[in-house]
């Protein structure tokens, strides 16, 4: 006489999930509902946070505090470094870019006066096929926008660029700067840290990188606060706020549930098996977290996509299963007692 | 399915519920379980069902004549004193549901409960959600959804405790039909008055 509980498919299972929540009457819909907002506001939050720090961080690169300057130009006891061996650091992965700048002296140009000419290498600004580029303050003061063609003080037509901003430490803002360096060695080099290296953790490699000759010992300057924007990143605490946000979405589809017992019984008096029961609240839940990570991506993509990394996505995916843990506990309090039970509940 | 009871016994700490009871339900018949509220109506259908553990006694299910088989909580379907029904799904999609655990195929299921629907006369509730269902309505698509999961044991729990007379003797109906259907049938009710309409009557004190 012992029954065998009949095989239901997880897809019948699946409709059955829909059809409870999809209603808006049904109480399952307000989970959904709820579900889709906090979702919102999580994505909204990461956006929001992920913006400011983007400001952050664009603020304190331009400050020179990833700015590490290797040797002393005016110390003529200072070793000499291989220029080659101080462009080669650009291709580090910590490194935005390296190399030298020296002043070559001081040209007139009809649209900008008498100017500073510095030599930089072009691993340390890009000249994007230009033979020149006129540094960013002076193009604001000028009023030139470029590319174009900028004349020298003998009608000579150079075809030039405006330089992106440099940050204090690299200090071209306001010369015209040219990609030209006979020099096969240099007492100086300038290191322009990626946003998230702390100069004192990068130094070593830099150093040990470099081809140096003499006996008099490199200077370095670096700034001890480089690295404070990732530092202020990772300490920020919408992440968790964004998890906490994934966990009330749980105990609210919880709450919901409990909130219908008349429905788990309603599946168990019909002849639904614990784990089918189980299947059916899982899956249901299954959906709002799903409706969570939807929400959170969307407004993300929506809100503040183009500053953020991957790992916003991973955080709202994490929050979902938060979500889905916390929901737990309840799905077996109403999967476990017998259906006569439930009904008394 | 016939169903002994022999010596029962049930105790919940120092409170003895009852002690030493022996009753028959036959098989394929309406048996009502008579008692005041607190004489163990309910414990003694969870231990008729399987799901409670007697103190002392037995419970068997099967044929006096031979030794029968222990009750089994999965073969029993249940009719609750408070008809619990998914409220914003239609009545027909209630008693389908108890097909679909069958392993109907979703189409199969529903025209099961369509005609199961249409058998109680509730065929013009059938798409109208359960929800807004008067009680007695509600009542029966219980019973209905008891006669479609196909287990061979209905169990109520004071099946009339909400209803007026009319629905209560529409439901007791219902019972008549399922035992007519080969179903045994064991209604627990405080109400003298179910006496007269079933076959087999148990008293609890």
């Amino acid at each position: 006489m012992k029954r065998r509980d009949p095989r239901v498919s997880i897809l019948e299972w699946a409709t059955e999930a829909v059809r409870n929540l999809a209603p808006w009457r049904s109480r399952g819909f307000l989970a959904v509902a709820l579900s889709v907002v906090t979702g919102g506001v999580a994505g909204l939050m990461l956006a929001a946070s992920a913006s400011a720090y983007q400001a952050d961080q664009d603020r304190e690169d331009l400050s020179g505090a990833q700015v590490v300057v290797l040797g002393e130009e005016s110390d003529p006891d200072s070793p000499l470094i291989s220029r080659a061996s101080c462009e080669g650091l650009a291709r580090l992965p910590q490194v935005r870019a390296a190399g030298t700048a020296r002043l070559m002296g001081y040209r007139y140009f009809p649209r900008l006066g008498r100017v500073a000419v510095m030599a930089v290498s072009p691993q340390l600004v890009q000249f994007g096929g230009q033979q020149i580029l006129v540094g960013a303050d002076l193009a604001d003061r000028s009023g030139l926008r470029g590319p174009g063609h900028l004349a020298d003080s003998d009608g000579v037509g150079h075809a030039y660029g405006v330089a992106p901003r440099q940050p204090e430490g690299v200090d071209l803002n306001g010369s015209v700067v040219v990609a030209r360096w006979p020099d096969a060695q240099v007492r100086s080099c300038l290191v322009w840290l990626q946003s998230a290296v702390a100069a004192e953790a990068a130094l070593p490699t830099l150093v040990s990188q470099l081809e140096l000759q003499g006996q008099g010992q490199l200077a370095v300057r670096a700034n001890p606060e480089s690295g404070a924007a990732a530092q202020r990143l990772l300490g920020r605490s919408d992440r968790a706020a964004v998890l906490l946000l994934g966990m009330l979405v749980g105990a609210a589809s919880g709450l919901f549930r409990r909130l219908r017992p008349a429905d788990a019984a309603s599946y168990r008096l019909s002849g639904a098996s614990r784990m089918a029961l189980f299947t059916l609240v899982l899956v249901e839940d299954l959906i709002c977290a799903s409706a969570f990570v939807a929400a959170g991506l969307a407004m993300i993509a929506v809100s503040g996509g183009q500053v953020l990394g991957p790992a916003s996505g991973l955080w709202v995916g994490a929050a979902g299963l938060a979500s889905l843990v916390t929901s737990l506990p309840v799905a077996l309090a109403v999967v476990l007692p017998q259906p006569i039970g439930l009904v008394k509940d | 399915m016939l169903i002994e009871v022999r010596g029962a016994s049930v105790s919940f700490g120092s409170r003895e519920v009852f002690a030493e009871v022996d009753m028959t339900f036959p098989d394929a018949e309406v048996s009502a379980l008579i008692g005041p509220s607190g004489s163990g109506k309910s414990t003694m259908l969870g231990a008729v069902s399987g799901q409670l553990k007697l103190d002392r006694g037995h419970v068997r299910w099967g044929a006096a004549s031979d030794a029968g088989s222990e009750p089994d909580p999965d073969l029993v379907a249940w009719v609750p004193q408070s008809a619990s029904l998914l409220g914003h799904r239609s009545c027909v999609e209630n008693v389908a549901l108890a097909g679909l655990c069958r392993g109907l195929p979703r189409s199969a299921a529903m025209e099961m409960a369509h005609e199961l629907l249409a058998d109680f006369g509730l065929s013009k509730v059938a798409l109208t959600p359960a929800g807004r269902a008067s009680g007695g309505e509600r009542q029966r698509i219980c019973v209905c959804r008891a006669l479609a999961t196909g287990r061979p044991l209905v169990i109520a729990d004071e099946p009339s405790a909400n209803l007026d007379a009319a629905n209560t003797d529409l439901v007791l109906a219902a019972f008549a039909r399922l035992a007519g259907s080969g179903v045994t049938v064991i209604a627990a009710s405080h109400d003298p008055a179910i006496v007269g309409v079933v076959s087999h009557v148990e008293y609890l004190r």
